[in-house]
This record gives structure tokens, sequence and C-alpha cells, in this order.
């Protein structure tokens, strides 16, 4: 066999390999985010019964930002995960929801409508979600006592997202556990 | 320099901008509300990739997300941070996936070393295929003078005999 019937195929190869390797990341906005094991960005906004709540007024307990907006279809299905999550753990873990690109009486609609009554942001001009690098809702960040973002989920949280989330979140109060 | 050959110089990108060519009418000039921060902010916001886009900047997205982040874009050059400053945050929350060029370095060398090694590969088995067939030819050459002087000498032989009744 002449030698350029297996180098002409092998030259070809990397190139596959390559494209094989960028195919992994199948949705092109689930990109992992740099933010995992870092602090989490500190925020001061008004919530949708008037008041302003910063990061470092939540205390000593683990947070989880759900980014959410009521044009969002994926968020409905979601946000009864979310009832259930907030009454299981009050006063364990704080849930915090942001109000994406929406009006505040759109957000007071929901929440008379499906229920919950865990604190909600207003984001109006996305700067909130800017500084998260949010692409787009539901995403939903787990930040531990320390503040550090533990893990980013670009999706609807689901039932075994929260199973194997939440508990290393409450065990996470140190560097070491982060990033894992 | 020709007004030609100027413009082909133009046309290649060799030749920087001195102005517009003779018979042109000069560029209209810019809106009065077109400031240098105005410059600034286009110029960062057309190297930040818009998130929920296909492959294409903030600059030229419709979308809301990317609105907000040339608004950030705009804040943040109005503060006096430099362009890489400015894009330094975007690149610590959505990574370097944020930028339209990837960085020449790491495993983005492959997209900038690739077309090169490929367009040189490429040229080398030209070179090879050309040269064979060049050989090839040569090689030849001789059974085609060979057949062509056969070709003459029989010519030759029959012209000698005359011509046939």
């Amino acid at each position: 066999m002449k030698p350029w019937r297996i180098v002409v195929p092998l030259a070809g190869l990397p190139l596959v390999l390559l494209l094989a390797w960028g195919l992994e990341y199948r949705d092109p906005h689930a990109v992992p985010t740099p933010l995992v094991g870092t602090s989490a960005p500190d925020f001061a906004k008004e919530t949708l019964t008037g008041d302003t709540l910063r990061l470092a007024e939540l205390g000593n307990t683990p947070v989880v930002i759900n980014f959410w907006a009521s044009w969002c279809i994926p968020c409905r299905d979601e946000h009864p995960l979310l009832v259930d999550f907030e009454q299981q753990f009050r006063g364990r873990v704080r849930l915090v929801s942001v109000l994406y690109e929406d009006t505040k009486s759109n957000g007071l609609r929901w929440y008379k409508e499906r229920g919950g009554d865990w604190t909600n942001l207003l984001d109006p001009r996305g700067r909130m979600a800017i500084d998260y690098g949010v692409r787009g809702v539901p995403e939903t960040f787990f930040i531990t006592r320390d503040r550090h973002i533990l893990y980013h989920h670009p999706a609807p949280v689901t039932p075994d997202i929260l199973d194997l989330w939440v508990p290393r979140l409450l065990m996470a109060d140190s560097a070491s556990s982060r990033g894992s | 320099m020709s007004r030609r050959l100027r413009l082909a110089a133009l046309l290649l990108g060799v030749l920087p901008n001195q102005g517009p060519l003779r018979g042109q009418s000069a560029p209209s000039s810019p809106p009065a509300a077109d400031t240098a921060l105005d410059r600034k902010v286009r110029e960062v916001a057309s190297i930040l990739r818009c998130p929920v886009c296909l492959n294409l900047s903030i600059q030229d997205s419709p979308s809301e997300l990317a609105r907000d982040m040339r608004d950030v874009v705009r804040e943040r050059v109005a503060k006096g941070e430099t362009r890489e400053q400015v894009l330094q945050y975007f690149v610590q929350r959505y990574g370097e996936w944020v930028l339209m060029e990837p960085p020449p370095h790491g495993v983005n060398l492959l997209v900038w070393v690739t077309p090169a090694v490929a367009v040189l590969g490429g040229a080398a088995l030209i070179g090879l295929a050309v040269r064979r067939w060049t050989q090839n030819s040569a090689a030849g050459a001789p059974a085609a003078t060979k057949l062509a002087e056969e070709d003459l000498r029989r010519v030759r032989e029959e012209m000698a005999k005359g011509p046939r009744d």
C-alpha cells in the first residue's frame, strides 16, 4: 500500500478529534462558569416588598440564588420544587430569587398565584445577572457560608440536583470543600 | 501614486486610509452624539460575544442581555477603565468564551495554528503531486521522441520511393 493512503486520512484525524471534543458541550449556553470556587459577587438590590438586601446581610447561612422570570416557561415547572425546598430547609439554607428582565407587578402576581414567600430581588437592567455571568433563566447558584460559589446549575433545578448539592452546601464551611 | 494603484492598495489593506480618493466626496462627518466614549464602547462591545446569540457580538446583537452588557461596558469605560480591564470583568464571569476571538494560548492555539498547518500541508501535497507529474512526463519523453523519429524515417523512405502510379 502506498504511504499517502495512510498519511492523508491520518492528517485529518486531529481535526475530527477536535470537532468531537468541541461537540462535548451540546448546549453552547451550558459552558461551565469560571465563577465556581470564587467569591460570590456582592449585591444590593430592591426586593419585591420594597426593601433592600445585600449579600452581606444574609448572615452565616448558605444561600441558594435562583435567577428566573415570569416569561420563562421552564421556571414554571421549577417553581413548585423551589417552594418545597424552601419549606424543607427554612432556617438552614436561605433561598433568594432574582427576577430577571421582568417587572415587579409580574413578580408579585407570580407569587400570589403560585405560592412562595421567600426573598425576591428585582434586577430590571440585569446588572446582578451579568455580575453572576448569567446567560439565561433559570440558573441557580449554591453559595457557601463563607460566600464562595460551590456550584452553578445553568438549567431548571431538579430533585436530583438538590439531593446532590444541598448536603454538600450544608457541609461546605471551609475553603477546602470549594469547587467540588 | 496613481488613483487606481492607491485604491488597490487600500482594498488590500496595505495602505492606511489617508482620506478620500480624488473625485470621491468626503465622508459625512460623524453625528454630533458620536463621542470618543461611544467609539470606545463600540470597540469593546465588538470584541464581546453575546451569550444568548449565535456568533454575534454584543455590539451587533439586539437581545436584551446584549443591551445590558453594552450598558455595563459604557459605565465601566466612563469610569476610566481600560479596554483590558473591561474585557477582564466579563472574562471573569463568562470565561474566555465571551471573547469573539479566543486569545492565542493553550488549546486556543489550535484555532490559530491549524489553518496555517493545513495551508502548508496542502501546498506540500500539491508540490509533491506536481513533481510526480513532471517526472512522469520527463520519463515518457524518450519513448515519444523515438516514436517520432521512427515515423519520420518511414515518411522519408516513402518519399524517396517517389509517387505511386
